[in-house]
């Protein structure tokens, strides 16, 4: 006698409703029931259906909290899956699945923007705040309507909670973990510190920051105000777990840009324009105008006479060096070849020649490389002061180079003599 | 009063006692009990009582191969398992003479 389908409907179904317990132990309790089953469908004969099983035993989910109660079983976790088995979604684990990703995605955007606006102190970065915002709104909506139970249920949730939560650990393992834990309190403090902060520094470049800086503050109290319920409550993590990642993108971020500036500009705070770079490729300071790289100088006399060989120093007797590029015949590439103060450098022109000589033509193949020691362009300087009278130095280009030029110092970059303050 | 609450409390005195002299299956127990005349025995708290009694070590259990339809899974009593009988068949004892004189008393 095979079971019948009836029997094995219901079974199925008190199975379902014991789903929390140890496999094994539904086994066993399975194997108490089912000839008991079978006795009642065989005395039900051919009409042996779920319908009539259930009017003699009452609902398989009875049955099941029956066993439960007697047997001493835990009850079922608080939102019972089961109880709408017919019109369960087809797939139950995509909305909670959506909800759980889409936080850890979010937390990870978040703090790359708290640490671009960490770095970059641009307020306008945190407006992208809103794409996140709307995942985890709705993730947020999800679990507060469901539950955390949908969540818990995913067997990747399931994986980690059983790695943390397993019992087999060193002591010391043990030990680490709950000073971790005994550090969540304090943590909550550094994130509103490292928000405000933030803000702080928003509002240093652009007083308009006001309100994200108390928007920030805001949030960063609520934070601490939360991290009780967080404890008992897993689903505050959708507001928890986002405002800890954009303080630690922050934290990170600001720490970048001091290291940035520290190295860059010494003790004397941090420069406006750290978007342009204040290196050379090689490291060594570049020469800068405003926002831009300064790459060559060129200087000429009150006739316009362009000069040559001349040695640049700034106001405390440094020397302006550059890295000096050469043409590379053999590869008709270019390489660095020093690094010096002497201005102009020559142009290097790169391109590509065919085999007539032509450059940059379509036919082009090889590559060539010329120095050009030319100046591009010649300065219109206005006739007004004649060398007799030197006028206040107005703009670099018409002063007379002034007399004290420093001894010509042989070519690469031995210290220069500093001229006298 | 209902029967089915004072149920509660002796239904594992009642599966030990079925269980006392031959061992038996779930539907075995529970058909004893109803022939002892414990009708309004629940069939699943029957079988949750069984798998309490087994998890505390009062019973053991075998599986018998059967022919026709599953195999069968009987349970026995232990040592330790006839001790708890006793013991709780004298609480009983106790509990209801006290409550017979009880009630002989009000009557």
């Amino acid at each position: 006698m095979t079971t019948p389908t009836a029997v094995r409907d219901y079974l199925a179904r008190v199975r379902t409703a014991l789903a929390d317990l140890p496999d094994a132990e539904i086994e066993e309790i399975l194997e108490d029931v089912r000839p008991h089953l079978q006795e009642i469908a065989g005395e039900l004969g051919e009409d042996a259906r779920v319908d009539s099983m259930i009017e003699r035993l009452g609902s398989p989910e009875s049955y099941a909290a029956e066993i439960r109660a007697a047997g001493d079983y835990p009850a079922p976790p608080a939102s019972p899956p089961p109880a709408e088995a017919k019109n369960r979604p087809r797939h139950p684990n995509l909305v909670p699945r959506i909800a759980l990703w889409s936080l850890v995605g979010s937390a990870l955007f978040i703090a790359a923007l708290g640490f671009g606006a960490g770095m970059s102190r641009r307020s306008g970065l945190l407006g992208f705040l809103v794409v996140p915002a709307v995942f985890l709104v709705f993730g947020a909506v999800h679990v507060v309507k469901h539950g955390l139970g949908p969540v818990k249920a995913l067997p990747e949730v399931r994986a980690v909670l059983g790695y943390l939560r397993s019992e087999d650990r060193t002591d010391s393992q043990r030990r680490a973990m709950a000073y971790l834990r005994s550090l969540q309190p304090a943590w909550w403090l550094v994130c509103t510190a490292a928000l405000a902060l933030l803000g702080v520094l928003l509002v240093r470049r652009s007083s308009f920051a006001v309100l994200v800086l108390v928007a920030l503050v805001v949030v960063g109290v609520v934070a601490i105000v939360v991290a009780p319920m967080l404890a008992k409550d897993r689903r505050w993590l959708w507001y928890s777990l986002p405002v800890s990642a954009l303080a630690a993108g922050a934290l990170l971020g600001g720490g970048a840009h001091l290291l940035d500036s520290q190295s860059l500009n010494g003790p004397y705070g941090y420069s406006s324009t750290s978007y342009t770079s204040n290196q050379t490729a090689d490291g060594r300071p570049a020469l800068s105008y405003g926002a831009d790289n300064v790459e060559n100088i060129y200087a000429f006399d009150a006739q316009g006479k362009p000069l040559h060989d001349i040695y640049l120093f700034d106001e405390n007797g440094r020397p302006l060096s550059l890295p000096r590029y050469a043409c590379e015949p053999a590869s008709g590439g270019k390489a660095a070849r020093g690094n010096d103060n002497v201005y102009p450098r020559p142009r290097i022109d790169q391109g590509t020649l065919d085999d007539h000589g032509n450059r940059n033509g379509y036919y082009g193949y090889r590559a060539y490389c010329q120095e050009n020691t030319e100046t591009p362009f010649a300065a219109a300087l206005p006739k007004v002061p004649t060398s007799k009278a030197p006028a206040p130095p107005s703009t670099v280009s018409s002063t007379p180079a002034p007399p004290p030029a420093p001894p010509a110092s042989p070519e690469p970059p031995k210290p220069s003599p500093a001229p006298t303050r | 009063m209902e029967i089915s609450q004072l149920l509660k409390g002796v239904l594992d005195l009642a599966v030990l006692a079925v269980l006392r002299e031959d061992d038996g299956y779930g539907y075995d127990v529970l058909r004893r009990l109803r022939q002892a005349g414990l009708d309004e025995v629940g069939d699943a708290s029957v079988y949750g009582t069984l798998r309490r009694l087994y998890k505390g070590g009062l019973l053991t259990s075998y599986v018998v191969p059967s022919e026709e339809g599953p195999h069968r899974k009987y349970y026995s009593m232990n040592e330790l398992g006839r001790r708890r009988l006793a013991e709780s068949g004298n609480t009983w004892r106790t509990f209801a003479k006290t409550m017979d004189n009880l009630l002989g008393e009000a009557s």
